[in-house]
């Protein structure tokens, strides 16, 4: 008896040690939504500054984790540990981008009038809530541990979304993501259900190991991961759970659907790749059913993936070419992102069945750039936005004259999104189609190539507003701050698309 | 050095032209002018001394460079790199994944190439692979039977992840067309003088352009071919879309989606070749030296996703539509390079790079008759089409289209007089329709209209003008003595040949002489449009009174035209200035498909 509160006594201290980073996290929450209640209406601006230090001070404890490699919150077997959380490079790199994606977020809500005054103390607490929850997402090694995370992110973002009561499309937006994601977690938790009958565990490693002793037929272990993924499909907002995107995206503040379509998306990728890579971490073969017969461990996940990739970007690209709310196009812009990232996925899922071996780094790359194009376009938005009204495509009219910098800056952004080189969103892709022309999924690559050529569509319907549609409307004057925001964000836009070679290297430390 | 000047040196000027006080509209003009200009000193350095045989055959840069990096590696690896180097085509990386099926029936071939990978996995484990690669890679490139002709050669790293380089170079095929770039961007932005509207956007834009297309016609790794490919697009899209007609978005977008599709296909073409059997390159040279042994299929599809990159950009039929779109709406200077060396990009592309990779592939029955074919409609139904135009420039777009018929036509024969036909074409083909662009351009800003039917007498009053247009029309006719004779006849020599040439060949097929039969027409309906055109606008009575207000041609109009005119009179005299030059590169490139690749 003592030796096991002992035990339990070590495997909490441990974790909490390796936990710094999560926990002052948890800690900013408290304290944001304390101060808030002292500055709100006095001096709303200061909680921003909280903010900042406080996603600061998580960076560089993040920044003291690196290299580490460690699972904790668990319990060790003869075997290897079992524990909750994994914190290795794949980890540090989602949990950095998640980080770094909020604190953008950080100035862009500082200019925008949901969060004017009362709401400002409040929206930081949640979007640190967030960062947490997608924090657990990216080292999850237990199914268990990834639908909290998932729970844990989702609930801050429904909050968000819905900030601003009186605003009846953000009010509207978030109780829809609050319906589309219990459905979601309900068909996940489902499936979880499914496999933790086949297997006895929802520990990755174990999953794993049993599925080496001829734990599940194959009909059994596809309905459970189609199940399973739909739940990660619905954090990173591609198909078949996309539905909510459009109008989440359009009708939360601009801060804030910047946040999601970025740091959001890259949680549920880094969730969803940790719980494929459980499927394949042998030695590339299990038993499957209850004959001799191995099959590749990559069973039919290549071709689930892949048909999701392929009908996320199709769904998102057609769905985008007849909008004309910014947002909302952006929206569909990112669904269809989604898919090119997934074919990234389905290609690892692909290679891990070959003596070469799964690799991550063209979704590692592409999610560096689509980090700094996506966040840059949403910039430019609020930016915009909160000084003109702009909501519409429309409303961009003559952007090249009255904001150069700004209409620069999108542009690029949208260009890049394209994927016109010389930027990074080309390199990204480059590598994307590179890895699935390699892999043998030449028909996800042609058809990523025709989706290419269909998103120019809309992407060149905003560019045209911006440079060719006349309007005589004034200069619009975006102010020093928002402008070093905007050089941060663009400038590496080009250099990811020009010199692109250490990042191309770093990328393929990052994963398994 | 001169190559990277003549390329870099437009994008140095949009730089200067964009940092310029927007309201000094002359100080724009001169300094785009000025930059132009200088772009085109480089460019006449490597005309000139490419013609008189200088430059460093692209061979010896490669072979010194392999040296380099071989010099470059770990004094223990030297040997091992040296002896793999030896037999560099057999002992591709590829054999990395080697794995003889059954050790016991090794054949000799077998054991050595097993003996290689050895030897490789062993660079491998000291950590020398990547010298390894990039020698083996240059030995290869200086071996490819159309590296030889390569000269003023640039070389250095760009990205080494992904092992993407800086190479540049010029033969005989791209150097004509450079040539063709600097001369017309000089001749356009003087003409462009007139351009009144948001001239700094006009000319950085112009000056990006050119950046993209000498770096085309330069690039010898696919990927930086690629990029320059791609660069193209953008500005010519705002050039459209901003100074263009009434129509203009839809011109504009429409050549952008057409070109992306086409593109991107050929972008998946460049993917496949890389990762085919560990090359890992995108070095066209070391592709070119290897295509020989790819099979036929994988071949086959490599040509046809080409194919469709390129076609797009010929114009091939049925991928014309976007042309007369973006012709009419175009402003006229813009149609000029459009038509002068956009267009080539296309049959540069062909020459270049699909029957360089996919050699088998393109001299199959299947692809002589798709070319031979395609040329055919293109000649006779570009030729239709402009018959039947109102619009001026309409014409002179379906024209290209029908022209454009000839460099498929005389590549398709294969033969020797049919390839420089073709490559003949092109050059003449840029400097007829520029001409014409630039004459229609002239008439369009004194009348505002381009309808034909509304013309007449213009040869009355503005006689130096008419002078000119009517070199111009009859060089694009065909006539003898003018330089759209020479190229035509050519391509008629050479696709008339073929048949007698490959008679009793196991592997070209012939093109067929029936389309050569059915293609003799399109030469009189040339004759016929281009003569009713010359009637309608410049003979009879001038149908409107203020017609008889022209002014004649002022100074900046006779600066554009005089080089162009002079070019189509010089090229049908002697033939032989561009010719000569470029002889000995499509004698090898030729030799090199005709063998399906083996050198």
């Amino acid at each position: 008896m003592q030796n096991s509160i002992d035990t339990a006594r070590k495997v909490v201290a441990e974790g909490m040690s390796g936990l710094l980073p999560e926990l002052l996290l948890a800690a900013l929450v408290c304290v944001l939504l304390l101060a808030d209640l002292f500055l709100r209406g006095v001096k709303p601006r200061a909680t921003a500054w909280i903010a900042v230090v406080g996603f600061v001070a998580c960076g560089a404890a993040l920044v003291q984790r690196y290299g580490a490699h460690a699972e904790i919150f668990g319990w060790v077997q003869s075997d290897g540990p079992r524990g909750m959380l994994l914190n290795d490079h794949f980890a540090w790199f989602f949990q950095m981008f998640v980080l770094a994606a909020a604190l953008v977020c950080v100035p862009m809500a500082m200019d925008h009038a949901a969060f004017r005054s009362r709401r400002m103390g409040e929206f930081y607490a949640l979007l640190a809530a967030a960062t947490l929850g997608m924090f657990l997402m990216a080292s999850s090694t237990n199914l268990l541990m990834a639908y909290l995370g998932i729970e844990f992110a989702s609930m801050a973002s429904y909050l968000a979304t819905a900030i601003d009561k009186r605003d009846r499309a953000g009010s509207e937006g978030g109780l829809k993501y609050v319906i589309y994601g219990s459905v979601a977690s309900g068909v996940m938790i489902y499936g979880i259900s499914l496999l933790y009958g086949m297997t006895g565990s929802m520990h990755y490693g174990d999953i794993a190991r049993a599925l080496q002793v001829h734990a599940a037929t194959e009909g059994q272990l596809m309905i459970a991961a189609v199940l399973i993924f739909a739940g990660f499909a619905y954090k990173m907002a591609a198909f078949p759970m996309h539905f909510w995107c459009p109008d989440v995206y359009q009708g939360a503040p601009t801060p804030v659907t910047a946040f999601l379509s970025v740091a959001s998306k890259a949680a549920g990728f880094a969730a969803f790749v940790r719980f494929l890579a459980a499927f394949t971490a042998h030695d590339g073969t299990f038993f499957i059913g209850f004959g001799d017969e191995k099959v590749p461990a990559s069973f039919g996940w290549p071709v689930i993936i892949g048909g999701a990739a392929a009908l996320s970007m199709t769904v998102g690209n057609l769905g985008a070419l007849w909008q004309t709310n910014v947002k909302r196009l952006l929206a569909y812009s990112s669904i269809a992102q989604a898919g090119y990232l997934l074919m990234a996925v389905a290609v690892y899922a692909a290679g891990k069945g070959q003596p070469s071996g799964g690799d991550l780094a063209p979704l590692i790359y592409y999610f560096v750039a689509y980090f700094f194009m996506n966040l840059g376009a949403f910039h430019v938005i609020t930016v915009i936005g909160s000084r003109t009204g702009a909501t519409s495509v429309a409303d961009f009219a003559g952007l090249g004259r009255r904001a150069p910098w700004m209409a620069f800056g999108l542009g690029l952004c949208l260009l890049s999104l394209l994927g016109m080189p010389p930027t990074g969103g080309f390199v990204g892709k480059l590598q994307l189609l590179s890895a699935a022309v390699k892999h043998d999924l030449l028909w996800l690559a042609i058809l990523a190539g025709i989706n290419t050529a269909i998103s120019a569509f809309y992407y060149f319907k905003l560019l045209k507003c911006m440079y060719l549609d006349r309007s005589d409307a004034g200069v619009i004057r975006s102010g020093a701050a928002n402008m070093a925001v905007l050089a941060v964000l663009v400038a590496p836009v080009l250099i990811l698309g020009l010199a692109f070679s250490p990042i191309a290297d770093l990328s393929r430390g990052f994963g398994f | 050095m001169l190559l990277t000047l003549a390329t870099f040196l437009p994008l140095l000027g949009m730089v200067v032209v964009l940092l310029l006080p927007k309201d000094n509209k002359n100080l724009i003009r001169w300094t785009a002018t000025a930059f132009a200009v200088a772009a085109f000193i480089p460019i006449l350095m490597i005309t000139v001394g490419y013609a008189g045989g200088k430059g460093i055959p692209a061979p010896e840069t490669l072979r010194a460079e392999a040296a380099a990096v071989v010099a470059a590696a770990p004094a223990a690896e030297r040997g091992r790199i040296t002896a793999l180097l030896a037999d560099a085509r057999a002992n591709t990386p590829t054999l990395r994944e080697f794995t003889p099926a059954d050790p016991k029936h090794l054949s000799d071939g077998d054991k050595k190439s097993l003996a290689a990978k050895a030897e490789i996995v062993a660079l491998e484990k000291a950590g020398s692979y990547d010298a390894w690669h990039e020698a083996w890679e240059l030995t290869l490139a200086a071996a490819s039977p159309i590296s030889q002709d390569i000269r003023y050669m640039e070389y250095g790293t760009w990205i080494p992840a992904l092992n993407i380089h800086y190479m540049m170079g010029t033969d005989g095929l791209s150097m004509p067309l450079i040539f063709l770039t600097g001369l017309l961007w000089v001749l356009c932005f003087v003409y462009s003088f007139s351009i009144e509207n948001g001239v700094k956007g006009y000319f950085a834009l112009f000056l990006l352009l050119q950046t993209g297309l000498i770096g085309v016609f330069c690039a010898l790794d696919f990927f930086l071919f690629y990029v320059f490919w791609e660069i193209v697009l953008l500005p010519m899209y705002f050039l459209i879309g901003y100074w263009g007609g009434a129509n203009r978005l839809y011109a504009a977008i429409k050549f952008f989606i057409y070109t992306l599709v086409g593109s991107v296909l050929m972008l998946v073409a460049m993917l496949a070749l890389y990762w085919k059997d560990g090359f890992d390159t995108f070095n066209l040279l070391t592709l070119t030296s290897l295509s020989g042994s790819f099979d036929i299929g994988f071949q086959t599809w490599i040509f046809l996703a080409l194919f469709m990159g390129f076609a797009i950009k010929v114009p091939v039929f049925p991928f014309h539509t976007w042309l007369p779109d973006a012709h009419v709406q175009a402003p006229t200077a813009v149609s000029v390079v459009l038509a002068g060396v956009l267009l080539k990009m296309g049959g540069y592309g062909f020459y270049r790079f699909s029957y360089t990779l996919a050699p088998d592939a393109g001299i199959s029955e299947m692809m002589v008759l798709l070319i031979g074919g395609l040329g055919l409609i293109n000649i006779v139904y570009g030729a239709l089409c402009a018959m039947a135009q109102k619009d001026f420039k309409s014409l002179v777009a379906y024209s290209s289209v029908s022209h454009m018929g000839f460099v498929l036509l005389g590549l398709a024969a294969m033969t020797t007089e049919g390839i420089q036909g073709s490559v003949l074409q092109m050059f003449n083909h840029g400097v007829s329709s520029a001409m014409m662009f630039l004459l229609v351009g002239v008439l369009y800003e004194r009348a505002h209209h381009r309808d034909l039917d509304r013309f007449g007498g213009i040869g009355l009053q503005m006689p130096y003008y008419t002078g000119f247009a009517i070199i111009g029309f009859f060089a694009s006719l065909g006539l003898p003595g003018l330089n759209g004779f020479i190229s035509e006849m050519l391509v008629f020599m050479g696709a008339f040949n073929s048949e007698t040439f490959f008679a009793g060949s196991s592997t070209v097929f012939a093109l067929p002489r029936w389309i050569v039969y059915l293609a003799l027409p399109g030469v009189v309906l040339t004759a016929g449009y281009i003569l009713w055109t010359v009637q309608r606008v410049y003979m009879g009575t001038a149908k409107k009174e203020e017609y008889k207000t022209f002014p004649d041609l002022n100074w900046r109009e006779v600066f554009s035209l005089t080089p162009l005119a002079a070019l189509c009179i010089i090229l049908g005299v002697m033939p032989q200035l561009v010719l000569d030059p470029m002889n000995a590169t499509l004698d090898h490139l030729r030799a090199f498909i005709v063998a399906g690749g083996v050198n």
